[in-house]
């Protein structure tokens, strides 16, 4: 069991994951100066998705979706359950792909994408053989040491504050309408947590919308920052902006290379993310197949998951394009269509059930 | 004296030459370590000159900082003589020191000797059993008694210098390849098939300037030694040369992998594509009963060095993809007409044939005869850290 506390902070590190690097230039590019705007309507929609699946959650207390698709539809509710392997699968290898992009844009150019892949999955995979305990401490663990070199070498850059590149503001707050995959990517994909929702003591909902919410905020200050230190013109250009922000930093003439800091709190909160994604792909293996042994499973995942993250696209052009033009559409599809159908037939199934009862 | 103290003595003594330890030893103080070889042979005389560059063992960096401790990285002694045996003994005239030739990084050889042929000497370094053949093998493009006098800065011994920079043309342009070693030389002249090894040339030079000096101008140009172009190497004998772009193209068909830039015309200018290449496959197929040979060359393509456009949508990917695979395989396939036009099979059909079809009765004609259709596969893998250009006035053109 994990308490509270570690599934908000879960929650908080798995949104802000690959989110602070391939989505901050797309909110620039679509809403220069006021896209610091556009996270905090999304997040107030990620927080409404998230009602809905605590209402779902609730509805069957102590099951996982995938549970709660088998109560409801019987046999068929299996095959929700591999649509959610899948799931987990798939934004597992986008995750990862979007990792080596980083590192081989930036500082590893030589390094075969394949090593991150794998190497993080085996780390990963060897944490969630340990158990959802393992996954919420060790994230508990980390997370100070994220935050506060992230928030400090981001506060370094200050420095260079304009107040003018955050003028004329609020020309365009409802950006948001032309830019929908921010709705999927990052907070319909948080769908994921509900996986560990059974393994949490209890003020489960208060912790996941309360994450939300934080990472949300936290995402609209970085790409206000982001915006008031390099311009919405080159922000939206550059791939990696808060790369470059903290890249551009000199402390005087020792520190001229904090942006490996960085890299290194980016990558660990992406390594987070994976991990609460495979720790959901092999509890929906246990639950949909229960098989005796379970390390094997990871390693299947560690093989196909590196392998899927080489093909899921081509370059990171084609990202960009993917990521427009079928995210809000994918993650809506199994985070709430399904479990809006799993809600209705759980209530008329009940409703039915009481009157047969009673009748 | 007893007669047992006595034979015990005796033993003692008998046993003595066991005790005269290694007989070969040699003390690395007591060997002169050859760094880079040079070798002419005068037309005219006859006379086979041979240049030693013989490593400086106090020239280390604790020698720099002591006053006046500006030492020469290398020694460079040069012998003349009739025939490489004799040269070997002559610099003893010169030498303090046992010439050890094994850790040779780079063999340097007149491009007048190359031309009439060097198998006698190839055949001489073969016969060594402490000599090296996998040396990379350059040729002087200049008189190589300069070459050889010359200091390199930065890297202070000019054989690491010269071997650094052929990795490093390897990898990042593709200008050297993986076959220019002497060995790849004697294997493939042995195979009456053609060899491309790199060129190397003095810059020019402010009268004779020695280590310190190279080292304390700040114009790293003047006074040291330049590598590009290829030599074309068949049958022991140098018969041409390959221009920087030719030798980007030779590499490229004979499966490097490495990165390189190529202009590619794009609308009414050029793309700057930076490129990876992921190997070459050559396959033989037969068409009316001739040879064909299907040279698929695969490339990843990086937008990181396009500064003039960046695709944005799928349609625009696959357009610059092929842009790129119909300009590469159209220079490469005139590169080979014009080269094969000299009678250079510059992508070893010989060789393929000779191992795909061993029956063939009439390997050079048919190699001759052979067509050849060049594929290539680009794909666009990577890209820099812009996602979009800055657009506006102000550009090139």
């Amino acid at each position: 069991m994990i308490s509270r506390g570690q599934y908000y902070l879960l929650t908080v590190n798995f949104t802000l994951g690959t989110t602070l690097f391939v989505t901050i230039n797309g909110m620039i590019e679509e809403a220069g100066p006021d896209a610091w705007m556009m996270p905090l309507w999304a997040g107030a929609y990620g927080m409404l998705a998230a009602l809905l699946w605590i209402a779902l959650l609730r509805s069957s207390p102590g099951k996982s979706p995938v549970e709660i698709a088998r109560e409801a539809w019987g046999p068929a509710g299996a095959i929700v359950g591999v649509l959610f392997l899948i799931f987990f699968c798939l934004i597992a290898s986008w995750t990862l792909r979007n990792l080596s992009d980083f590192m081989n844009v930036t500082i590893m150019p030589k390094t075969p994408p394949s090593i991150f892949h794998i190497m993080f999955l085996l780390v990963a995979g060897y944490a969630v053989a340990q158990g959802s305990e393992t996954v919420g401490r060790l994230n508990a663990v980390v997370t100070p040491f994220l935050a506060f070199p992230f928030w400090a070498s981001l506060a370094l850059a200050t420095a260079f504050w304009d107040w003018e590149r955050l003028q004329p503001a609020f020309q365009d707050p409802w950006a948001i309408i032309r830019f929908p995959s921010l709705l999927g990517f990052p907070f319909m994909e948080t769908f994921a947590l509900t996986m560990l929702w059974p393994r949490v003591k209890s003020g489960t909902a208060g912790a996941l919308l309360l994450g939300l919410a934080s990472a949300a905020l936290s995402i609209s200050v970085v790409v206000f920052m982001v915006i008031g230190l390099i311009g919405p013109e080159r922000a939206a250009r550059i791939n990696y902006p808060i790369y470059t922000v903290v890249q551009e930093v000199e402390l005087g003439q020792v520190l001229v290379n904090i942006h490996s800091v960085l890299t290194v709190t980016l990558i660990t909160l992406i390594f987070i993310k994976l991990m609460v994604l495979l720790y959901a792909a092999f509890e929906t293996i246990g639950q949909l197949f229960r098989p005796a042994s379970r390390w094997p499973h990871l390693l299947a995942f560690t093989i196909l998951i590196s392998a899927s993250s080489l093909t899921i696209y081509e370059n990171p052009i084609q990202n960009g394009i993917l990521a427009a033009a079928h995210t809000f559409i994918y993650d809506s599809l199994h985070t709430l269509l399904i479990p809006v159908l799993l809600l209705i037939t759980l209530k008329v199934r009940r409703a039915l059930g009481g009157r047969s009862r009673r009748s | 004296m007893s007669r047992r103290s006595f034979a015990i003595a005796a033993i003692l003594a008998l046993l003595s030459p066991l005790l005269a330890s290694c007989w070969d030893k040699a003390e690395i103080n007591e060997l002169a370590l050859v760094s880079m070889v040079g070798l002419d042979r005068n037309p005219d005389n006859g006379l086979l000159t041979v240049w030693m560059q013989i490593i400086n063992p106090a020239s280390g960096t604790a020698a720099q900082k002591s006053p006046g401790g500006e030492q020469a990285p290398v020694y460079t002694y040069k012998v003349s003589a009739k025939s490489s045996a004799e040269t070997q003994l002559l610099i003893y005239k010169l030498m303090p020191r046992k010439m050890f030739v094994h850790h040779a990084k780079a063999i340097l050889m007149s491009e007048r000797t190359v031309k009439r042929g060097i198998r006698d000497i190839l055949n001489f370094t073969e016969l060594m059993p402490d000599a090296r053949s996998s040396v990379p093998l350059l040729i002087a493009d200049g008189p190589l008694e300069e070459v050889m006098r010359t200091f390199t800065p930065l890297e202070r011994n000019p054989a690491e210098s010269i071997e650094s920079r052929l990795k490093l043309l390897y990898e990042y342009a593709l200008l050297s390849g993986r076959r220019i070693e002497m060995r790849d030389v004697i294997e493939r002249s042995a195979r009456r098939d053609i060899a491309v090894i790199p060129m190397i040339a003095p810059t020019p030079r402010t009268g004779n300037p020695n280590s310190w000096q190279v080292n304390a101008e700040i114009d790293a140009n003047l006074n040291q030694l330049e590598v590009g172009g290829g030599a074309v190497i068949r049958d022991y004998r140098m018969v041409g040369r390959l221009s920087d772009g030719e030798l980007v193209l030779y590499n490229l068909l004979n499966g490097a992998r490495g990165r390189f830039v190529r202009l590619v015309p794009f609308r009414d200018g050029h793309l700057s594509v930076s490129m990876n290449s992921r190997g070459a496959k050559k396959k033989l197929e037969w068409r009316n009963g001739k040879p064909f040979v299907r040279a698929r060359i695969r490339v990843d393509i990086s937008t990181i060095a396009m500064s003039e456009y960046h695709p944005q949508t799928m349609d625009e990917i696959r357009e610059l993809e092929r842009l790129v695979e119909r300009h590469l395989a159209e220079e490469l396939t005139a590169f080979l007409d014009k080269t094969r036009g000299k009678g250079w099979d510059l992508l070893r059909v010989r060789s393929l044939l000779r191992r795909k079809a061993p029956k063939l009765e009439d390997l050079d004609r048919a190699a001759d005869e052979a067509e050849i259709g060049v594929e290539i596969e680009a794909r666009i893998t990577g890209m820099g850290n812009l996602s979009r250009l800055y657009e506006g006035t102000g550009g090139e053109r």
